[in-house]
């Protein structure tokens, strides 16, 4: 069967192969040095951390960072695929949802 | 604890792919009352892993063509909006009378979903009889595996589609629950998709919806890298498991197992002081 939005299918892929990847390292640097930051039951302000060095918490915090935005690209490529059909209806809706979507963080944090 | 953490939000992540719900439900409260993490660490930890979950599923789910694109952006478009509007009016809300009121309103959807699936509404797809033009591109077509063949589907009631966005999104920012109980049950109750459709469709919803949460949660500090990274891996790999088995299980047990967890949630809302 064919598929009809392989551009998705791709970018969740690279996405989360991305973010993934990141976090695997993250997790492989911390299993070989379990000193560099051991403690996980508490939360942590990613500036407080040292970058100096293969630290394994900064590192996972990029994969993690990678892996929230990747929802923004999946809504850039599927309203770029849309434009792309020349799906007038559904390049506009989710145009506005990706409106939304930054509406809200603004919002949020405002 | 570390490998006992990484092995739940396995299962976590098999079991909430198939359905189509956020992590949020499961992994909370497992990491709040088992591991003892502060509550806003394990809701950011489960959000962001709702979105390792929904990547992984939406992937096998958009080349199998359970995911209907164009109903998970129709979704989208109020539950956003709800969101931001739950997320405002929260302070205001009797959050308590609320939360009741929606455990029962939970129970009665899971009962209403049993007796429709024993009456085989929910396993067949509303036929194309009509000649009605899909005036709103909702229409399609899935890959069913237990017959091997493709199914077409109508989607019925469009505008129900609308306002369940709105209250799953509403109930998201109001109460701090996941859009995927309220979407799926609205899809097959009330726009006849059927349940394999609803299940993977729910599953991109949730995945645009806690984006949102997850960068405010990111930004305020609540993320624990290392743990996240953990129970990341672990969902991904679930959610890779999940819609394979969903594709094998048939309609009428999807959704029963579906209408027990709504039984189970809605016990656990009831229950919470």
């Amino acid at each position: 069967m064919e598929n009809e939005n392989p551009y998705l299918e791709k970018t969740l892929l690279l996405c989360a192969a991305v973010g993934i990847s990141i976090c695997f390292v993250s997790i492989a640097l911390f299993a070989a040095n379990p000193g560099t930051y051991s403690d996980i039951t508490s939360p942590v302000k990613i500036s407080s951390l040292d970058s100096k060095g293969a630290n394994p918490a900064v590192i996972a915090s990029v994969g993690i960072l990678a892996m929230v935005a990747s929802p923004f690209i999946w809504v850039v490529v599927a309203l770029t695929s849309f434009i792309a059909r020349k799906n007038v209806l559904y390049s506009f809706l989710t145009s506005l949802v990706l409106l939304l979507m930054i509406a809200s963080i603004i919002l949020s944090s405002a | 604890m570390l490998f006992v953490i990484f092995f739940v939000s396995i299962l976590v992540g098999v079991i909430t792919s198939m359905l189509g719900i956020g992590e949020g439900v499961l992994l909370v409260p497992f990491l709040t009352l088992a591991v003892g993490i502060p509550i806003q660490m394990a809701i950011a930890t489960s959000l962001i892993s709702t979105i390792a979950n929904s990547s992984a599923a939406s992937m096998t789910y958009v080349k199998d063509r359970r995911l209907n694109v164009q109903l998970a952006i129709w979704f989208a478009l109020t539950s956003t909006l709800g969101a931001i509007i739950g997320a405002t009016i929260a302070a205001q809300i009797d959050r308590v009378v609320l939360t009741e009121v929606f455990a029962v309103a939970l129970f009665i959807t899971a009962i209403i979903m049993l007796l429709q699936s024993k009456r085989q509404n929910l396993t067949q797809p509303a036929p194309l009889r009509d000649t009605r033009e899909d005036r709103f591109q909702l229409d399609g077509v899935y890959d069913e595996f237990l017959d091997k063949r493709a199914i077409e589907y109508r989607v019925k009631n469009p505008l129900l589609g609308l306002i369940s966005g709105f209250v799953a999104g509403n109930a998201s920012g109001l109460l701090g629950i996941g859009g995927g109980i309220i979407n799926v049950p609205a899809m097959t109750l009330g726009m006849r998709v059927p349940i394999k459709v609803a299940t993977a469709t729910s599953a991109l919803i949730i995945g645009l919806t806690t984006a949102v949460g997850a960068i405010i949660y990111y930004s305020h500090g609540f993320v624990q890298p290392l743990l996240t990274a953990i129970v990341v891996e672990a969902v991904f790999a679930g959610a890779l498991v999940g819609p394979r088995l969903q594709g094998r299980t048939r309609n009428d047990a999807l959704t029963a197992i579906f209408a027990a967890v709504l039984i189970i949630l809605a016990s656990i809302m009831l229950m919470r002081p």
